[in-house]
């Protein structure tokens, strides 16, 4: 056990140096980063000696009434969360020192406001404490995505966009804590010690925390409106990297938070879990491989990597429904897994790909233009090793995770039902499937965002200043770049931290049951899924890899009688005249596009305007904003904003006609209604 | 010397159902030479002032300088985002030759296509210029190598009319067997060719057997498996005998026999027929308008075929079935070729057992030598539709002028069109249903 005072003070630290950075970053971006830099690495510290030491801490703010006080709790699962986003805010904030240059300097005050309060969602112990942070977060990350560039209606419309999807979540959040408040009888019901909610108040609360909390996760259907592409795509690159890594890494926390604190599942839950997991995950991957906006499609896969969070939840339901205790364990891990692994790998994705609009001058993915420069070797390495772990190539972290998923829904014939196993194996291969669509999406990111160069020419650096720049981004991908891999490679020490994290919701925990040698690798090396069941090291897989690849490394470094022949690449027997004869991105994925019509409302027509032929495909508006925007819960959306604004006009006609006599009438009325209140309460 | 079918007369415009067919040159004055597929009838005219955009085809496809690719572009600049412009050729999977194509395209889905031909140009028009038709003959004849037949007996048709070679009837009846065996076995290698696009690997192989024992036939009954060298000025090379034809005549129906036993089953596999139907869409006012020949146009309901429209002995004195089809797409095209297929094998045998028996070359020289500005031309159906050569020779009977209109240079653009619309993979159903072929359009 850890003294509760060092903890104390470890909490106290973390807030004073966010705090301390919001308040010099309209003087010094520089120094705010630093202090962004050192409040994470607080974060970073806090939350290993809580997971590996043990423990947790509950720091009494104030009491607000007998049974409410504000609070801040540090517990295993809340450390675990808080470690992910503290190796995220790090990178992101090395990074942005360089990246921010263009960008007024209280964008690093608003991007620490929007890390201090997220810091706050995660230290919370009561409701009010957390729901201020959540709001903050939402509110500081409005002003984020307003500073983006580009089309500035665009910009608007997406911050907007985002407020209105934040607001919506918090009054599902609201509501899902009122059951929680009802059922605990205090506000004080996130800490590990308050009391689980049962009965049908405990469905109430599921659906709600579901809604709400998958509001900011982007899940199914709520996705479907598209905010958090279009709000994410739109901010600031480094902004991005924090909404989609560990904003909605917030979504996810809240929801396992809420889980937690159920304490009868019922069936149901489990397979609206997995069906709006398996949906979101299959259309985020299919939205994601026909994006051509550089940002836009990390952030569809940002709804694939949630939906396969809200998978595994929905396994551990579940399983935890049918007392199937080893295989809910493995699920509420991958779970965990998941949100460490998409988190890494999706932040170094965001602001590998600011980059690459940065010297290409364009979000737009199927752009010709040529690159500012090429690609150093940093961001060339890292962005092949985020892309890589994203489209699940082992041994990185987002093959283990999926790997891990997909070993639970394996497991679905364990299920005591026969609905239970048909929807569990059916989601199954759905999400199989996303995995195998998330590919093009991938690759086409890589291929035509990090590795794009048309004649290969590089640019003379312009000054000093610019050399410096690329070393602070490059080190700061490198970073990641090391996250990326440290976390697939080392699994079984995330294994170790995300069972500790587990322990208080599985009642024990399971480190062990898991992680154990197998076939002559060494105990601690090989992650299990199941008894009998699957089986995989990560680390041994990297090992017999990397002493694959060095051999040909090798030889072709060290030389020998071989020759090294580079020639150009054979292109049907001619030179292609320039890059409007190369294959674009944008025709990379227009199978897809054409094959799944239904699904995009594919339209396509030539129309002729004198000897010119416009080809159209899609609708022309989606181009605006550089972004996709099409299917049919957008018109949902779009009706309902027509209706309530009418709405709206109409009760303000009726109800504030602007007449002197309505208001003192109404004035009136309140007072009588106060009135009655203190008589009927006092009285 | 105008044949009785030629109508002679100026034409102002072209345009509804006359098809510009040729423009060429004779003696430093410009002719064109018309389809009036309503009526039938070749006409040939000075030049209309008025011409449609087939016209420019003509003219640079006619450029003979060797080894500089030209793009056959129907014209309009195509915009539009995504667009990108997508090379697929020189030397490329799925085109069995050295020619390529730009697709213009959002990806999958062509907007347009531009072929680009002359990366096979060989100049043989320029070649042959003051060779004496006999050498002349073995170059002819080489420059499409699958349509040897038609091209040696279109040339030669033409030489003999400027020399007023009186050729006897059993060497112009054999010339139509092998130019009939020809199309045999071209059209099995297009049905076989579409079997391979649809991955039917069975029917290819069904469809190259049976094209394999057509070129047998060749071998055995002309000396060349490609029928090189069958033709001669004034005559054949071989003279088949009665039992000879006898054996020929059983051996093309075993051959056509199994044919229908393989088209039964390419009817009822619907995985072929759908890759047929409605792809590359030629509408019938495009072949007309566009210069359509052969299967290619008659696959769009358009009434020309040259053995009953151009009708050279012995095509006027045989039972000839004009095999058209309302249909306009791939399985149109590929319907016809089988028809014709069939028909073939009707007029092979009435050929085989109808022929004269007056000898297989010319006894007397020829008779009246044109005036050496004069020119004189044919119409030969090739496999691939209308084959056109204008011959001019000299005082001492040597070539002057050569003019040669493939069949695959004015299918191009009607190929261009109809692929409009399709996808990539509906390519090469649509290049094999056109039976375009490099050699032939480039020569």
């Amino acid at each position: 056990m850890i003294a509760a005072g060092a903890l104390s003070g470890l909490v106290v630290a973390l807030f004073a140096a966010f705090a301390a950075g919001i308040g010099v970053g309209p003087v010094s971006k520089k120094a705010a980063y630093a202090l962004g830099v050192a409040g994470s690495a607080v974060g970073v510290l806090l939350s290993l000696l809580v997971l590996v030491g043990g423990g947790s801490l509950t720091v009494k703010l104030w009491q607000v009434t007998p049974t409410t006080s504000a609070q801040l709790v540090v517990s295993p699962l809340s450390s675990y969360f808080l470690l992910i986003s503290s190796l995220v805010w790090i990178g992101t904030c090395l990074y942005s020192v360089r990246y921010d240059d263009d960008y007024p300097s209280t964008l690093s005050s608003l991007l620490l406001l929007t890390v201090v309060s997220m810091a706050l969602i995660l230290l919370s112990g009561d409701g009010i404490t957390f729901l201020v942070g959540w709001e903050t977060m939402t509110i500081a990350s409005f002003f984020m995505i307003l500073e983006g560039k580009g089309n500035r209606d665009g910009v608007r419309n997406a911050a907007f966009l985002f407020l209105a999807f934040g607001v919506g979540s918090s009054v599902f959040i609201m509501l899902a804590f009122a059951g929680l408040f009802s059922s605990a009888g205090s506000f004080d019901f996130l800490g590990p010690a308050a009391p689980a909610a049962v009965g049908p108040i405990a469905s109430w609360i599921f659906v709600t925390a579901l809604v709400g909390f998958g509001l900011k996760m982007g899940i199914a259907p709520f996705h479907m409106s598209e905010w958090l592409p279009i709000a994410h795509s739109s901010a600031p690159s480094n902004a991005s990297a924090l909404l989609s890594a560990t904003l909605t890494l917030m979504g996810v926390y809240g929801l396992i938070t809420v889980v937690s604190h159920l304490g009868q599942y019922e069936l149901w839950w489990g397979w609206l879990a997995l069906v709006v997991g398996g949906v979101s995950a299959l259309l985020g991957a299919l939205f994601a491989s026909v994006s051509e906006h550089t940002k836009g499609l990390p952030a569809y896969s940002t709804i694939e990597n949630n939906g396969l969070i809200v998978v595994a939840i929905g396994a551990y339901l579940l399983a935890s429904y049918y007392h199937l205790t080893l295989l809910a364990d493995f699920a509420m891990i991958a779970a965990l897994y998941h949100a460490f692994s998409h988190s890494v790998s999706k932040a170094s994705l965001f602001l590998i790909n600011g980059w690459v609009s940065k010297v290409k001058r364009s979000f737009d993915l199927n752009s010709s233009n040529e690159a500012d420069e090429r690609g150093s070797s940093p961001v060339r390495l890292a962005g092949a090793l985020t892309v890589f772990s994203l489209a699940a190539v082992p041994p990185l972290a987002g093959f283990v995770s999926e790997w891990m998923i997909l070993e639970v829904l394996f497991q679905s014939f364990r299920f005591g039902d026969l609905t239970s196993q048909i929807v569990g194996t059916l989601v199954g291969a759905v999400t199989a499937l996303a995995a195998g669509i998330i590919v093009v999406a991938m690759t086409k990111v890589y291929g035509y965002g990090v590795l794009w160069s048309f004649s290969g020419r590089a640019r003379e650096e312009e000054s000093g200043k610019g050399a410096g720049a690329r070393d602070l981004i490059g080190g700061s991908l490198l970073y990641f770049l090391a996250l990326v891999v440290g976390v697939g490679v080392a699994a079984p020490a995330i294994f170790f931290l995300a069972s500790d994290a587990a322990s208080q919701l599985l009642q024990a925990n399971v480190f062990g049951t898991f992680v154990t040698g197998l076939l002559g690798v060494p105990a601690g090396f090989v992650i299990l899924s199941g008894s009998p069941f699957g089986g995989f090291s990560p680390t041994f897989t990297a090992v017999f890899m990397v002493g694959l690849l060095s051999v040909p490394f090798a030889i072709t470094r060290l030389g020998g009688p071989w020759r090294t022949r580079r020639t150009k690449g054979w292109f049907a027997g001619a030179e292609p005249a320039g890059p409007a004869e190369l294959y674009n991105s944008f025709g990379y994925s227009t199978p897809i596009r054409i094959m799944l019509r239904f699904l995009f409302r594919t339209k396509e027509s030539v129309v002729r305007v004198g000897a010119v032929r416009r080809a159209v495909i899609l609708s022309p508006e989606e181009y605006v904003v550089e972004l996709e925007v099409l299917d049919v819960f957008k018109r949902f959306y779009d009706a309902l904003s027509r209706w309530t604004l009418g709405l709206s006009a109409y009760v303000s006609r009726k109800a504030m006609p602007g007449k002197l006599g309505v208001y003192i009438i109404y004035i009136m009325l309140a007072l009588v209604f106060v009135l009655l209140y203190v008589m009927a309460t006092v009285g | 010397m105008i044949p009785k079918y030629v109508e002679r007369k100026q034409v102002e415009e072209v345009g509804g159902s006359v098809q510009l067919s040729s423009v060429f040159q004779a003696s430093g004055r410009s002719y064109a030479l018309l389809s009036d597929t309503a009526n039938n009838r070749t006409i040939l005219s000075d030049l209309p002032p008025k011409l449609g955009e087939e016209f420019g085809v003509l003219l640079r496809g006619g450029e003979t300088r060797p080894g500089s690719p030209v793009d056959l572009d129907l014209g309009g600049r195509v915009e539009g985002y995504g667009v990108f412009t997508f090379p697929y050729g020189p030397v490329t999977y799925g085109v069995p030759e050295a020619g390529g194509f730009k697709f213009v395209t959002y990806g999958e889905r062509v907007v347009k296509v531009i072929p680009q031909i002359n990366f096979k140009k060989r100049g043989v028009e320029t070649k042959v210029l003051g060779w004496d038709p006999e050498d002349a003959l073995l170059l002819v004849e080489r420059s499409a190598g699958n349509f040897s037949a038609s091209y040696s007996a279109c040339f030669l048709n033409a030489v003999e009319d400027s020399l007023g070679l009186e050729v006897p009837s059993q060497a112009k009846w054999t010339r139509a067997v092998a130019i009939e065996l020809e199309r045999i076995y071209n059209h099995l290698y297009a049905f076989g060719r579409l079997a391979e696009a649809a991955s039917q690997n069975v029917a290819t192989a069904q469809a190259n057997i049976l094209r394999e024992d057509v070129l047998r036939l060749n071998a055995r009954h002309f000396g060349h498996r490609y029928l090189f060298g069958a033709n001669r000025l004034g005559g054949v090379r071989a003279d088949i005998s009665k039992a000879e034809r006898k054996d020929l005549s059983d051996s093309v129906r075993a051959v056509v026999k199994e044919f229908r036993g393989l088209v039964e089953f390419f009817l009822s596999s619907r995985i072929f027929l759908d890759r047929l139907q409605n792809t590359a869409r030629l509408p019938r006012e495009e072949a007309l308008a566009l210069g359509a020949v052969g299967p290619a146009a008659r696959g769009s309901g358009v009434q020309w075929d040259d053995r009953l429209t151009y009708p050279i002995e012995p095509y006027g004195d045989i039972y000839v079935n004009m095999e058209t089809d309302p249909g306009e797409d791939t399985m149109a095209r590929t319907m016809v070729r089988i028809q014709e297929i069939y028909s073939s094998e009707v007029i092979l045998r009435e050929l085989l057992d109808r022929m004269p028996g007056d000898g297989t070359a010319t006894q007397a020289a020829g008779t009246g030598r044109l005036n050496a500005d004069d020119f004189s031309f044919c119409r030969i159906e090739s496999p691939s539709g209308d084959l056109i050569q204008v011959v001019q020779l000299d005082g001492q009977g040597r070539v002057r002028s050569l003019h040669v209109r493939p069949a695959s240079l004015v299918n191009w653009l009607p190929f261009a069109r109809s692929m409009e619309t399709c996808v990539f993979t509906d390519f090469q159903f649509a290049f094999e249903s056109f039976g375009l072929s490099y050699a032939d359009s480039d020569r």
